[in-house]
């Protein structure tokens, strides 16, 4: 079970990644903010162009805006493109209230001091910023509940934060571990707002010692932050990854072969669903077995992920044979399994360099399934037994919304089907219920057999296969002991197995980690023989 | 050297279609009140704030001390002349004793030159320095807000001062009181001043001269005695009517 302690040992550099993101980007706002104001001050167009600008920037949806700038920096991923897109997103509420601020000061003021003598700049200095302070603090403070707020999404897209604990406790049921990310993210975002306020009245009342020790407590939480931000980095350079090891192992046989990787720092990935988080770890710890440090950046985006691999930005993964089939290569018609593997293999290597190591030997495709007994009511054991009738069918938004599923309706005339989009984690109970009749799983959910469910055939194999494979970024692909430590992961995983691990975290409520760890034990025990190759042969 | 000249001064708000003010000439004498008088719109405003350079005249010209201040940097002008508006306009953000020091401040005084300056321009304003120094605006009455306004208008020992309804937002007992104390203050420093007012009453009790503004022109210009004796229209005729009679009655109170 993962519980507040675990929760809790991961805190201190969660939130400090989360902090320093949000603190940067702040800042590079604020600064970004009072050059556009000064400028926006001289000139109407500016000003018109500037508002303008930072609206639109608020218009495009948050996740959309940090996926974009992962592109737009050549496929970095972390802290770069958070840092970006949160900058971008801070300027607009501090921005607006800087120039109404600024013009809303009273008119017989400015009057006043020009006549004194005071230059423009003079005025816009010890005038007009001045008496503008409250209004523009005002801005500060609700761009950094905002910017706060929005660094719980940067995860994904790879950036270390608070978000972490909310979206994979989402994923993996987990309330407590999504809880605990919300409480931490909502008390940061109230700390920094009353801090900001009390500064603001300290300086507006000119209690400067008050407002030196506000500026130091913020200057010394930074500091404190970036120390432990950093600080695990150190440890495993350091150390490399032998505290992670399985004891057995070190004694067995600690020389140098059996380490091939040793001071290798690698980056990993998985996208927001258990399924890929335990494929993360398990090649995580294959990877630390072989003395490779791994940095593993969980709740990226699909493409996203995909990005980073084809820019080297992480060095390997596992996503699916008929994602990329689909998504990537934008294909439309369905092949065999071992026809979309070598296709998948071939396209990759030759439009991006992205080295396929294999399968990890099992499937995960889209599946409709049924309770059994209601199945059998109805008389249905495949898709094509659905045609025409007027059933209720579940499953996540994405999924109507896919080109494989216009293909699947179009083939087996489901057009009488309605259809009801959902989460993922909501499903199962949808259909136990019987409020749906039917919903749209992934072969691998461990609530399958759980439940006892049905998997209704396709007969047309209109589904594209989804195998499991590893990809290794065509960097990291110039690295031969790292494809051959990945190797041992090839055609090892059936479909038993990976139900099972999922059935871990989904139903038992382990964390992946301990998942993988299951998976990673059952892989290496002498007595698991490898699984036949998806064409039946070795 | 601080006189005043100004010559064929025009200035129109509407790109050249009408003139606020055409054709005029006004000499301001070293060491008088010249007020300005005239109803709201008569131009005596834009008059006033053409001496310091807050306005450049469409045609004509203003000189201060000879030299004709299109040629002068206009900061550096305004710092040697007073400026004081209605209701006072302090800076809320600064204490009394910084809102006297900005100009000291601007031409870079030391800082206990600004700081002996300030205590001695609130005793002269009659305003305690060790009670008021450190006040805020918002602690301040009216009365006391415009004192400040006057002290700020002469910190850096300005060689005039350009005052815009400097009185207009006070009760009547502070307005009598101030403008008393103005005129000892003028007089002592001999400090040239032009002063706008739609007052009367107020142009008669503290003027040395009077120009009288209407439809954009100066329509009499003399000395209290000669408006009162001489009025040059039907108009000054009739803007002397309430003076006249509140006079009048004060006279009939006293002697009955």
């Amino acid at each position: 079970m993962s519980s507040l302690a675990e929760n809790l040992r991961d805190l201190p550099e969660l939130l400090s990644w989360h902090l320093l993101l949000s603190l940067c980007a702040l800042t590079t706002a604020a600064t970004l903010t009072l050059i556009l104001a000064i400028a926006a001050d001289r000139s109407e167009k500016i000003k018109r162009i500037a508002l303008d600008l930072a609206g639109t920037v608020q218009t495009i949806p948050s996740l959309a805006l940090l996926a974009m700038m992962v592109p737009l920096l050549g496929g970095a991923i972390g802290f770069a493109p958070a840092y970006a897109a949160l900058t971008l997103y801070g300027v607009l509420p501090m921005l607006q209230n800087t120039i109404t601020g600024l013009d809303s000061i009273d008119g017989s003021l400015i009057e006043a001091a020009r006549g004194l003598g005071m230059s423009e700049r003079q005025i816009l200095r010890r005038v007009r910023f001045p008496l503008a302070f409250p209004v523009i603090i005002a801005g500060l403070r609700t761009a950094t509940i905002w910017v706060v707020g929005l660094t719980t999404l940067a995860t994904a897209v790879g950036a270390s934060g608070l978000g972490t604990y909310i979206f994979t406790g989402l994923q993996t049921r987990n309330n407590g571990m999504m809880l605990f990310g919300c409480f931490f993210a909502a008390a940061l975002a109230i700390v920094l707002d009353q801090a900001l306020g009390l500064l603001e009245r300290a300086l507006r009342n000119r209690h400067r010692g008050a407002a030196r020790a506000i500026a130091f407590w913020f200057g010394a939480a930074a500091l404190l932050a970036v120390f432990t931000a950093w600080e695990p980095t150190f440890e495993s350079e350091r150390e490399g990854p032998a505290a992670s090891l399985p004891p057995a192992d070190e004694s067995a046989n600690p020389a140098a072969p059996r380490r091939p990787l040793q001071g290798l720092a690698l980056t990993t990935g998985s996208k927001p669903f258990i399924e890929s988080y335990i494929q993360a770890e398990l090649l995580a710890l294959e990877l630390e077995n072989a003395g490779a440090s791994v940095d593993n950046r969980p709740n990226m985006g699909s493409t996203i992920l995909f990005d980073a691999l084809r820019s080297n930005a992480v060095d390997c993964y596992v996503d699916y044979s008929g994602t990329i089939w689909a998504t990537i290569m934008k294909r439309e018609e369905p092949a065999s399994r071992i026809v979309t593997l070598l296709e998948v293999a071939g396209y990759l290597l030759r439009e991006h360099g992205i080295v396929t190591v294999g399968p990890l030997g099992y499937q995960n495709d889209y599946s409709f399934a049924m309770r059994r007994g209601h199945a059998a009511r109805l008389g249905i054991r495949s898709i094509a037994d659905l045609t025409d009738r007027n059933l209720k069918i579940a499953g996540d938004p994405e999924v109507f919304g896919r080109p494989e599923w216009r293909r699947v309706r179009e083939a087996y005339d489901l057009e009488s089907l309605s259809t009801v989009g959902m989460q993922k984690i909501y499903m199962f109970d949808a259909v136990m219920n019987d409020q749906v009749d039917a919903i749209v799983a992934y072969s691998t959910d461990g609530r399958i057999t759980l439940y006892d469910l049905l998997l209704l055939d396709d007969p047309k194999q209109v589904f594209p296969p989804y195998d499991a494979i590893l990809l290794v970024s065509p960097q990291a692909a110039e690295n031969a002991a790292l494809i051959d430590v990945l190797a041992n992961l090839v055609n090892r995983v059936d479909e038993t197995l990976i139900r099972d691990a999922n059935r871990a975290v989904d139903v038992d409520g382990e964390t992946p980690e301990a998942a993988a760890a299951f998976l990673w034990g059952q892989l290496r025990s002498p007595i698991a023989p490898p699984i036949a190759s998806p064409d039946g042969g070795e | 050297m601080s006189e005043v000249a100004i010559t064929g001064f025009a200035k129109s708000f509407d790109g050249g279609e009408s003139f606020a003010l055409e054709g005029i000439d006004l000499v301001v004498n070293d060491g008088e009140i010249l007020v300005l008088l005239g109803s709201s719109g008569s131009g005596k405003t834009t008059l006033l704030r053409a001496i310091n350079g807050l306005i450049q005249p469409d045609a004509g010209r203003v000189t201060v001390g000879g030299d004709d201040i299109a040629t002068l940097d206009a900061t550096a002008l305004r710092r040697t002349i007073g400026y004081v508006i209605q209701g006072a306009a302090l800076f809320p953000h600064m204490t009394v004793a910084e809102n006297v020091g900005i100009v000291p401040n601007l031409r870079e005084w030391p800082p206990e030159r600004t700081a002996a300056r300030v205590d001695e321009l609130l005793q002269l304003v009659q305003l305690e320095p060790d009670d008021y120094r450190d006040r805020m605006p918002a602690e301040l009455s009216g009365g006391q807000a415009q004192r400040v306004g006057v002290a700020r208008a002469l910190a850096a020992e300005p060689c005039m001062m350009l005052m815009d309804e400097p009185f207009g937002a006070l009760d009547p007992v502070t307005r009598v009181q101030l403008q008393d104390e103005f005129k000892n203050l003028q007089r002592s420093l001999s400090l040239t001043t032009v002063l706008v007012t739609h007052d009367m009453t107020e142009a008669l009790l503290l003027a040395d001269r009077i120009a009288i503004l209407a439809s954009g022109d100066v329509a009499q210009i003399g000395t209290p005695a000669e408006i009162l004796n001489r009025p040059a229209s039907a108009y000054i005729e009739e803007l002397l009517t309430t003076p006249r009679r509140q006079a009048a009655e004060l006279k009939g109170l006293f002697t009955s």
